[in-house]
């Protein structure tokens, strides 16, 4: 089956108080669909880099990222961004969530910008991420995990073709951990999407088959 | 202070709000102290002139030897040489008689503030005192005198002996006018025998009036001056407040005392405030500078007084303009310092304001809005005075900047509730909007106010001048006035003008002074002619008003005396009769008339009624119907056959010239102060947008990584200011109606005693809104351009350290 992430000799190099600092250089590897790998690396490995690269938020120093056949580093900016707003989610480590809306729209939203909403997909993944009594809550007001999981099922619900994801679990405990590996599983069977996840964790990457390493710049798969 | 080398451009505009602020605050206070002084000094010299004044009959100059005369005939007089320099045309010479001029202390009051300078007068002759600015302009000019300064006299006087003064000017044994240093004397015939005429005051008030009017617009801007630029200080340092508070927080955690971290802050704060501060007067001063000549031409029409072309800075004045900025710093730091204090360092998120935290505080701005309107409504209710008036323009502008928030944010959530799920970025615009609000609201609140005072303001000098100019349609309802000072004369005109032919009518009219409920009032009498009926402005009448007065049974109030005594039509009044001083005269009142430029309460009523009771006297003024076109013939008939004097003939397009020309005067500083406003509150919406562009970049960053592009994040980003702008100005405008309410329904009653018809002037108010749109859109525009343009970088710069 065609590879639906390619990525082809990606580099990306910082320019930072007059120095160079090269992140990962001549990355190559392609993400199967209906496929999850775990993005695997030691801290500044370039695992955020790679998928905000992947994401279309920030420029290669090099390189050919394709996405179901879309080269998407060549489009103009709007395009880019019109373009992970139908295919893509993103989970960040920093959640993004936006403060002005509450818990529910804050879920919704994305699945809604692309219509693509389904209620009963929503209240699952509330009732699995244990959401129910933050609905009416705005960021603010909610801790770290709490504000992590409401980004997983944020992306979740728009059933995404490909799911990014930085660091998913790193405010969640054992139990929170297992209900977003079991919101990938459903993602993988009933959306058949491709999950890309960075971390740190040797659990969540062990329950994961494909491991893609960052190793001193380079890829391994 | 790291944090603002870090940030150069916030610490630009942070220093930059400030300094507007104060720059507004201080140019206003700048403006007021300098008419003040110029206008006390001005009304002292024509407290001299207005006191009583002699002149000569064919206003020629008087020969000295009258001064000897009138003197010995029981006038108490001191002679006045006054005239231009020859040599330098801008500057008065006034020659004065150093030992006559000493029996009126009043008048010595209005040439000098310093009693030395008169021993000086009298041991040397050949001194002359003038303002500094005055004897740098004499430069070197052979006046052969020695030259004293003395800054409280008016620029451009120089004060001589009156022989110096002779020599100077070329008029040996020659005066202008003789002063009067005490009561009139009985001897009238002496003035007749050297050919010289009594003029009394009678424009003093008249003058004041104007003046009052003045200040009280100055010190109405000056008001709101202090609030805007509170709000300008407010607004920015909060800012960085919220900008900063992690850095608090790290501090209090990692154990630096939290008194070391407030002190720090503190002093910190106090050190931005006083550059801004002292930024803002070197700003201020050049604002008050660039509108002082409106101020100066204002006075100067107004008075004749040359007020110099420098605006001095004085200590007061300095430490009042740093007041503001230390003032608004350290109650934003106090409301800061308590705000950190209340929260624990890990709970710094809850410093955000959360919803629940904001539904109290709009439940507690809603309660106090309320019960600021109760009190307002209360205050209205009972007579209003000055302060009061004040007061509730005070409590108005209070209550509009409590509620605009409210306003909007109720609003919002409104819209936000009725669209949800259907169209989610407006439901997400609708609520980022919601949040904006808490972020920007001291800034709306500083835009809604100066434009709504602008329109207030301005509405209500459009309404005045509109009422002005028609009362003064109305009232001078004839062609030509004549205004006589002896009965001779006034005689001659009445037995004289029904046979001339170019009059085709004309009306006595005379007056006098009494005393109604101990205060003083002027009864005039009229011959109620069909011209009267027909043309005399009247606020409130009835059918019978006319009649009445015909048949000498009823009489017209002017407003004041309706505002002073609280008596309407129908009401009886009872006068005593000067003729017969054991009558009581009852008269009905049956019209009110308006009476601008007058403070006296003013009776008129029928002359016939008037000749019974109160003087038998012939009339001395005489309101003339003529063929417009045929003026200049009758001023020379009546020159040349009555013997009047070229002052004594009043043209009455004169006086509609003259008075819009001071109407437009005293107001056009009003204008200048309105737009200098908006235009402040405009810079403080880009400088408050320049300090917020970073809190708005990471709340917008959310959308964008979700897939929003820029470009859309962008229009709507400037929609969402344009939108609450709108809003905002929207507001401005009953907020500015009602303050036009009060202006004239209390303010100027209080001030003035007259209530001017409310209109409604809408192209007034979109005039404003056009201009603080355009400004806004400016202000909107430039930050917003900015922060996208710089965007990606600073949306990838979050994840920087993290790759």
């Amino acid at each position: 089956m065609e590879p639906i992430v390619k990525v082809n000799g990606l580099s990306k190099s910082f320019e930072s108080s007059g120095e160079i600092f090269q992140v990962f250089e001549e990355l190559s590897f392609n993400l199967a669909q209906n496929s999850a790998t775990a993005l695997i690396g030691e801290s500044g490995s370039g695992k955020t880099t790679l998928i905000n690269i992947l994401a279309g938020l920030e420029p290669p120093s090099s390189g050919m990222v394709m996405i179901a056949k879309n080269e998407i580093w060549n489009y103009r900016e709007p395009d880019r961004a019109r373009f992970r707003l139908k295919n893509m989610a993103v989970i960040f480590q920093q959640y993004n969530l936006i403060p002005s809306l509450n818990v529910s729209s804050n879920i919704s939203l994305h699945s809604q910008l692309i219509d693509n909403w389904d209620q009963s997909f929503q209240d699952e993944l509330i009732k699995l991420f244990g959401l129910k009594n933050l609905l009416m809550k705005y960021p603010e007001e909610i801790s770290g995990g709490q504000q992590q999981r409401v980004a997983i099922a944020r992306s979740v619900l728009t059933k995404p073709k490909i799911l990014l994801a930085d660091e998913p679990t790193g405010n969640l405990d054992e139990e929170n951990t297992m209900s977003v590996l079991k919101a990938f599983e459903m993602l993988l069977e009933r959306c058949k999407s491709t999950i890309l996840v960075a971390t740190h964790s040797k659990s969540v990457a062990n329950k994961i088959k494909s491991k893609l390493i960052l190793k001193s710049g380079r890829a391994k798969k | 202070m790291k944090h603002w080398f870090r940030k150069p451009l916030q610490f630009l505009f942070l220093v930059m709000g400030l300094s507007l602020a104060t720059a507004l605050w201080s140019s206003i206070q700048l403006l007021n102290s300098q008419a003040k002084n110029s206008y006390e000094d001005a009304v002292k010299i024509l407290t001299a002139y207005e006191t009583e004044i002699i002149i000569s009959k064919k206003n020629k100059l008087i020969p000295i030897e009258s001064f000897a005369k009138l003197r010995r005939a029981g006038w108490l007089v001191t002679p006045i040489l006054e005239g231009k320099l020859p040599s330098q045309n801008s500057i008065t010479i006034l020659g004065i008689e150093p030992i006559s001029i000493s029996e009126a202390s009043s008048l010595l009051d209005g040439l000098f503030r310093n009693g030395e300078n008169l021993k000086e007068f009298v041991i040397k002759k050949n001194i002359g005192f003038a303002t500094q600015e005055t004897v740098n302009s004499l430069g070197k000019l052979p006046l052969g005198l020695q030259m004293s300064v003395d800054e409280s006299l008016l620029t451009n006087v120089l004060i001589t002996d009156i022989s110096v003064a002779a020599k100077i000017l070329g008029h040996q044994g020659e005066i202008t006018r003789f002063e009067l240093t005490g009561p009139a004397s009985s001897n009238r015939q002496i003035l007749e025998k050297l050919d010289l005429r009594l003029v009394p005051s009678n424009s003093q008030a008249d003058l004041e009036q104007l003046t009052e009017s003045f200040h009280l617009n100055l010190s109405a801007f000056g008001l709101l001056g202090f609030i805007v630029g509170l709000f300008i200080v407010y607004s920015t340092l909060n800012l960085a407040f919220e900008q900063r508070k992690t850095t608090y927080m790290a501090l209090r955690s990692i154990g630096v005392p939290v008194r070391t971290v407030y002190t720090s802050t503190l002093i910190e704060i106090l050190v931005l405030a006083l550059t801004g501060g002292i930024i803002g007067i070197f700003l201020g001063h050049w604002l008050a500078s660039s509108l002082f000549p409106d101020v100066a031409a204002t006075l100067n029409h107004i008075y004749g007084a040359n007020l110099g072309n420098q605006l001095v800075l004085s200590m007061k004045e300095i430490f009042l303009a740093l007041l503001m900025p230390v003032l608004g710093s350290l109650l934003i730091s106090t409301n800061f310092i308590l705000k950190l204090h209340k929260m624990a360092p890990q709970n710094l998120n809850a410093l955000m304001a959360g919803s629940k935290l904001y539904d109290n505080k709009i439940k507690l701005k809603l309660s106090t809005a309320l019960i600021l309107m109760g009190l307002t409504l209360i205050l209205t209710t009972s007579p209003v005075g000055l302060f009061k008036s004040f007061f509730i323009i005070g409590l108005t502008i209070i209550i509009a900047a409590t509620l605009l928030p409210i306003i909007l944010r109720v609003g919002l959530s409104f819209l936000v509730s009725s669209i949800k799920k259907k169209l989610p970025l407006l439901h997400w615009f609708l609520s980022d909007s919601v949040h904006q609000v808490n972020r920007i609201s001291l800034s709306l609140n500083a835009l809604m106010l100066a434009v709504a005072v602008t329109i207030g303001v301005d509405n209500m000098v459009k309404n005045f001048k509109e009422t002005f100019n028609i009362w003064l349609e109305k009232r001078l309802i004839t062609e030509v006035y004549v205004k006589v000072e002896d009965q001779n004369k006034a005689e001659l005109l009445m037995n004289g003008l029904h046979n001339e032919h170019l009059v085709k009518n004309f009306y006595p009219i005379t007056s006098l002074k009494i005393s109604f409920n101990e205060q003083l009032t002027t009864i005039v009498g009229f011959k109620p002619a069909e011209i009267y009926i027909k043309n005399w402005p009247l606020v409130k009448s009835n059918k019978q008003t006319w009649e009445k007065v015909q048949n000498g049974k009823g009489v017209l109030i002017n407003e004041q005396f309706f505002y002073k005594y609280g008596l309407g039509i129908g009401d009886i009044i009872k006068l005593d009769s000067l003729l017969n001083p054991e009558k009581k005269v009852r008269y009905e009142i049956v019209g009110i008339y308006p009476d601008y430029g007058n403070r006296l309460g003013q009776i008129m009523m029928n002359i016939q009624s008037f000749q019974d009771y109160y003087s038998k006297d012939i009339p001395l003024n005489f309101a003339l119907e003529i063929d417009p076109r045929s003026y200049d013939s009758v001023s020379e008939m009546l020159l040349s056959k009555y013997g009047l004097l070229d002052v004594e003939i009043i043209n009455q397009s004169t006086i509609k010239e003259f008075s819009t020309q001071i109407f437009d005067r005293t107001f056009a500083i009003t204008n200048a102060l309105s737009d200098s406003m908006i235009v402040i509150a405009t810079l403080t919406i880009l400088t408050t947008l320049i300090t917020l562009s970073e809190i708005r970049l990471a709340n917008l960053t959310p959308l964008w990584v979700l897939g929003i592009p820029r470009i859309t994040l962008l229009k709507f980003e400037l929609a969402q200011f344009l939108m609450l702008t709108l809003i905002t100005l929207f507001f401005a405008i009953p907020t500015g109606l009602l303050i036009c309410h009060f202006l004239t329904n209390y303010l100027n009653v209080a001030a003035f005693g007259w209530k001017l018809p409310f209109q409604f002037y809408p192209m007034i108010w979109i005039q404003t809104l056009l201009i603080a749109s355009l400004g806004s859109l400016i202000a909107i525009l430039f930050p917003s351009i900015l922060m996208f343009k710089n965007s990606p970088a600073l949306m990838i710069g979050r994840y920087k350290n993290d790759f």
